[in-house]
């Protein structure tokens, strides 16, 4: 099943979308604020966690997370996340819909959306400002979460990779901010980029589930329209900047095995040809990394290629053993130049292209996953169907893909090093 | 082979469940509307099953640790092209898992599915094990086992399991050593797959997007015929009292991580009774809605990664509370005092029900997923259930149940496992 998506501007910079498709049994409502990545990311990225643990009718955490647990497990709850140059703060709400509640006269939908109204809108301030007390904990919470990016070094072996990849760039900052960022963010500096996100960021809302979302979206319509809104901030992402010098940057860690991620740019726009070339290169498990770097070299367990479209950016990790990290980084290298050089077939174009097929067509499965995919296209001013998306796709040829790994650019390697 | 629709009139849903000729169990789930398939082709057989008996042999055999893990990977590479190759003719993504008490080889599509569940049955009943690939296969797995070793939470998981267990296979790691993984050859190999990768002891569990009668057919196509050789796994006596009360070990992190677990022991056959009781009773004492988590999140003793539930399978079963803190043992103290005023007073009607209530929404929520539920039916299948029985006894769960199941926790049978910044 292919869903359309209905959206409207109700407010200036404010649109409303929805998806009413009685396949899923649960309703998703999320509201998605968008600004620049800025060092004042931590501050941001406390704003959804303070306004998620608490409201005036539920002015403590417990209170809130009562109410919560007696609507079936709803959720109230936050990601923060970036699209390239731009932080993503969503504010969603998960829960069943009322047609499966034990009794037959619970609201779940509607009260469920009036917590999420209120946590957003209806914040506890004493004196005008977020309260000192949960300021703390919400900064000491979220300190522990960069934190704890350093225990898992893949993944925090990639974020540093960033750092260097896109210095000078928005994209080089972490979404969650800096922990020196967080522990000086005050009450007034919070409470203020809350006023401002209210005011003049573009907002996205977005309903998808089995609800016909006709008394939801009046309501939603109602406070968001509500809004006095000024000056609004539009958001962007650029292609990252490639470095006259490729750069190397080494860091020693006690690991058992080393983390290597690189990171190649491009000035290319021609996205489909891109992404066809990354999943040939190490996309799928019959790829040129699984089936060369892995499999017959045996150099590692895990070894995959990214395409970033909003960055126009390729990123390659590995784990590896030390004395094997320069073979690797050679061997990963060498399949990007054979793709470079046509040395792959027709049938590897055709596999990649259904593979991206597969996954394009399974958005439309989930709320969440259907949600994604639109947000990103509107964030792009490309909105389509996923399957409209892919008709782009049967266009590539394999001299456009050649000419990709042509084009990419070899710009930061970074490694976490094995020392004892 | 006889069809049997399981039915549940609470969710609105139901299923077929299949007995195939070939000795292979079927369960399909088609999902009006959707896209995309999931399909799970999995074996009773885990990382705990190293030691084992069929009729065929005399005695039981001892096999080296990780040799599920090892199995799962090898079993892509055929004699003609491998696995891999032919699912990425259709787009399909396909994978694997071993765990403690199962090994499942699965694709999902949006397109192709015939295709796919032809591949996906003739690969997994075709193993092609030489010198030379299992040799290959050694290099990929140690890098496995060395970046588990390098994740902090994989390594408070199983020091706590240690801790807990004094012979319970469940505590060595799923894909064994790198000692254990040097004397696996393709004659071991060969011997697992004879014996687990019996149709008897496998199950097929499919859901989205699919024909039933096309689906079918091609089990019919593909399946061979497996005699039942009546598979046994010895049983391992395990003393009540945990082995060991605290364990700690330094590794790269930046805050300490900590695993409490609590001893239990439940009859097999109430295995998934026991899991909703404690897993009710544990998010009631400890959840995001209750006294505990609130108090010491406040206080900064704890933060939000910690989270408390059920760890069990087949042959273990224990009470887990985890997260983050400056100060573990703190925690593992509160933990204990908490318990014990719980043991004291009771859980109230209020709190059970709020809790119950979260329970079961969680569990409704399953069914808009093609993905969980085919994955869900393979364990209950595993478990002799049916899928439903989970929501249906969720919704049938009394106070006195919950009271019940915490009387009889030891709260003293516990252990914390620790794992510090190395600078600490």
């Amino acid at each position: 099943m292919n869903n359309i998506i209905n959206r409207k501007q109700i407010a200036d910079g404010i649109h409303f979308s929805f998806i009413s498709d009685s396949r899923y049994k649960v309703n998703r409502i999320s509201v998605n604020f968008f600004s620049q990545l800025s060092p004042d990311a931590g501050v941001n990225a406390l704003i959804p966690r303070l306004l998620s643990s608490s409201n005036r009718s539920y002015p403590e955490r417990k209170a809130l997370n009562e109410k919560k647990a007696s609507l079936y497990s709803a959720k109230v709850d936050f990601n923060i996340g970036n699209i390239g140059d731009t932080q993503q703060l969503e504010l969603f709400a998960v829960s069943i819909d009322n047609k499966y509640a034990l009794s037959d006269d619970e609201d779940v939908t509607g009260e469920v959306v009036a917590l999420l109204s209120e946590c957003i809108f209806h914040p506890v301030l004493k004196d005008g400002l977020f309260r000192a007390e949960q300021l703390e904990e919400e900064k000491k919470a979220l300190i522990e979460t960069i934190e704890a990016e350093f225990n898992d070094k893949r993944d925090y072996a990639r974020k540093r990779m960033y750092e260097t990849f896109y210095e000078g760039e928005p994209a080089a900052l972490n979404c969650l901010g800096t922990v020196e960022a967080v522990k000086s963010a005050t009450a007034k500096a919070v409470t203020d980029a809350y006023y401002g996100l209210i005011e003049s960021a573009p907002i996205e809302i977005f309903a998808i589930g089995c609800n016909d979302f006709k008394e939801i979206s009046k309501r939603l319509k109602k406070v968001f329209g509500a809004l006095k809104r000024s000056d609004i901030k539009q958001v962007q992402s650029l292609p990252g900047v490639i470095k006259d010098i490729p750069t190397e940057k080494i860091e020693c860690f006690p690991v058992e095995q080393n983390k290597m991620v690189l990171g190649y740019k491009t000035k290319s726009s021609n996205y489909c040809a891109c992404l066809v070339m990354a999943m040939i290169l190490g996309g799928t498990p019959s790829s040129k990394l699984f089936t060369v770097v892995r499999e017959k070299m045996s150099l590692c367990y895990y070894c995959w290629a990214a395409y970033g479209r909003d960055k126009c950016s390729m990123v390659i990790d590995c784990g590896v053993d030390g004395e094997n990290t320069q073979k690797a980084k050679e061997a990963i290298s060498a399949q990007l130049t054979a793709i470079a050089q046509g040395e792959f077939s027709e049938e590897d174009i055709m596999n990649a292209k259904m593979s991206i097929a597969n996954t394009y067509k399974s958005y439309n499965d989930s709320p969440a996953s259907i949600a994604g995919w639109y947000l990103a296209g509107i964030y792009r001013n490309d909105i389509k169907t996923p399957e409209n998306a892919l008709c782009d796709f049967e266009k590539v040829t394999k001299e456009e893909i050649m000419k990709q790994a042509e084009l990419m650019t070899a710009d930061t390697v970074y490694i976490i090093e094995r020392h004892v | 082979m006889g069809r049997e629709i399981i039915k549940s009139s609470r969710v609105n849903e139901e299923y077929i469940r299949i007995k195939h000729k070939s000795g292979l169990s079927v369960c399909l789930y088609p999902m009006k509307g959707f896209n995309s398939s999931y399909a799970l082709f999995g074996a009773k057989y885990g990382s705990v099953d190293t030691t084992f008996k069929t009729g065929d042999d005399s005695d039981y055999v001892t096999v080296p640790a990780g040799i599920a893990h090892y199995l799962e990977h090898k079993l892509f590479e055929n004699e003609g092209a491998p696995a891999f190759d032919l699912f990425s003719k259709t787009g399909a993504n396909a994978n694997a898992f071993t765990s403690f008490d199962k090994t499942a080889y699965l694709f999902s599509c949006s397109q192709k599915f015939d295709e796919n569940l032809e591949i996906l049955l003739k690969f997994v009943q075709d193993p092609y094990f030489t010198d030379e690939n299992v040799e290959k296969e050694r290099g990929i797995i140690e890098q496995e086992i060395k970046m588990y070793n390098d994740s902090p939470d994989w390594q408070v998981l199983f020091n706590g399991l240690s801790a807990l267990y004094h012979n319970n296979p469940v505590k060595i790691d799923i894909a064994g050593t790198i000692q254990s993984i040097a004397q696996i050859n393709k004659e071991l190999l060969y011997k697992c797959y004879n014996t687990f990768y019996n149709l008897n002891n496998m199950t097929l569990c499919i859901a989205g997007n699919i024909d039933v009668d096309k689906t079918l057919e091609i089990c019919d196509k593909t399946l061979k015929f497996s005699e039942d050789k009546g598979l046994l796994s010895s049983h391992v006596h395990e003393p009540y009292e945990i082995r060991e009360k605290e364990i700690s070990v330094k590794m790269s992190c930046s805050i300490p991580l900590f695993t409490i677990m609590f001893k239990l022991f439940v009859k097999e056959s109430e295995s998934l009774e026991n899991n909703i009781f404690y897993s009710i009773l544990f998010e009631i004492i400890f959840g995001v809605s209750g006294d505990f988590y609130n108090t010491h999140y406040k206080s900064g003793l704890i933060n939000d990664a910690f989270s408390a539930g059920v760890f069990n399978g087949r042959g273990f079963f224990a009470g887990v509370v985890q997260g983050e803190s400056s100060t573990p043992e703190a925690v593992y103290e509160k933990v204990k005092e908490t318990l014990c005023r719980a043991k004291e007073k009771g859980i109230s009607e209020q709190s059970f029900l709020n809790i119950k209530k979260k329970v079961y929404g969680k569990q409704l929520m399953m069914f808009g997923s093609v993905e969980a539920v085919a994955t869900a039916m393979l364990e209950a299948q595993f478990s002799e259930r049916i899928l439903y029985d989970t929501i249906e006894i969720t919704a049938r769960t009394t106070l006195n149940d919950i009271n019940n199941a915490l009387s009889k926790l030891d709260i003293e049978n516990s252990v914390i496992s620790m794992v510090k910044p190395v600078d600490s």
